[in-house]
């Protein structure tokens, strides 16, 4: 087989998401102004944001891939689902901690069990047992099945988090309608959008790349039965 | 600046490289997998096509 030559649309959507990123970054520090009631400590606010976005975002995409992967049986759809959860797992635990860092000096505690809060928890442990499920399961078929069947219920989540400031009283902010606690400048919301983008942009890299590893393991798995047929080498 | 700010900047940033790193490295040593199998298969082909 010939080896592959440079992934040059990998590079350039690394090179982009690192200069979208960094640009978000300054913006948080040198453009968004400081806000008047929680100080600078409020600037966790945009990234933390950001970072709730993906893990919702790339839940989202196993939902689609899962309803993809019931309708046509197609080994992609399972990679692709997959791929996503890996990595809004890891969105979605940098948006706790960095919520909790938020809120120790704003509310006086790391963690309270309030309904986003709760919701956040029981989300993380539900993808993780995603992730369970996968390699408990022997039959690749099987486990691609169940796990398309469980990523669809698992979304569920992800509404009822985005919803649970608005259904029960809880304090965390809302950004949408203003809410209690932050009034959002335009300078701010600039910011916000930027780093919604920004991370956006590395999601859909750190995505490919992903997808891309998978499908190096599928590649390897069918050269190892191809081998073991041959030869058994 | 607020500690809990710095804090949660680098928690970004590790986490980031965590996973950049880790696919990274787990796709290299897939291709490393992927090359010594195939040199295999092809000494072994060719070992095969020597005694024919």
């Amino acid at each position: 087989m010939r080896k592959p030559g440079p992934d040059w649309l990998g590079i350039i959507l690394a090179g982009l998401s690192a200069v979208a990123v960094l640009a978000a970054l300054g913006m948080v520090f040198l453009y968004a102004p400081r806000e008047v009631t929680m100080g600078d400590v409020q600037r966790i606010f945009y990234f933390h944001v950001a970072c709730a976005w993906v893990g919702f975002f790339a839940f989202f995409v196993t939902f689609v891939a899962g309803i993809g992967y019931l309708a046509r049986g197609e080994r992609r759809w399972d990679i692709l689902a997959l791929s996503s959860v890996e990595i809004g797992l890891t969105f979605i635990t940098m948006a706790v901690v960095t919520g909790s860092l938020w809120a120790r000096p704003v509310w006086g505690a790391y963690w309270t069990w309030e309904p986003r809060l709760t919701i956040s928890a029981v989300q993380l442990l539900i993808y993780v047992a995603y992730g369970m499920l996968r390699t408990a399961i022997e039959s690749p078929e099987r486990k691609a099945r169940f796990a398309a069947v469980y990523g669809i219920v698992a979304f569920v989540t992800v509404p009822l988090s985005w919803f649970a400031i608005r259904w029960w009283r809880t304090i965390h902010p809302d950004i949408l309608t203003g809410g209690e606690g932050m009034a959002m400048t335009p300078r701010m919301v600039q910011t916000l959008l930027t780093s919604i983008a920004a991370f956006t942009l590395l999601y859909v890299t750190l995505l490919r790349q992903r997808v891309r590893l998978e499908r190096a393991a599928d590649a390897l798995a069918r050269l190892r039965l191809r081998a073991e047929n041959e030869k058994g080498i | 600046m607020p500690i809990y700010l710095v804090a949660a900047y680098a928690v970004f940033w590790a986490f980031t490289f965590a996973l950049v790193f880790s696919i990274w490295f787990r796709q290299h040593k897939l291709e490393q997998e992927i090359a010594a199998l195939e040199a295999r298969l092809g000494e072994s082909r060719q070992n095969e096509g020597n005694i024919g």
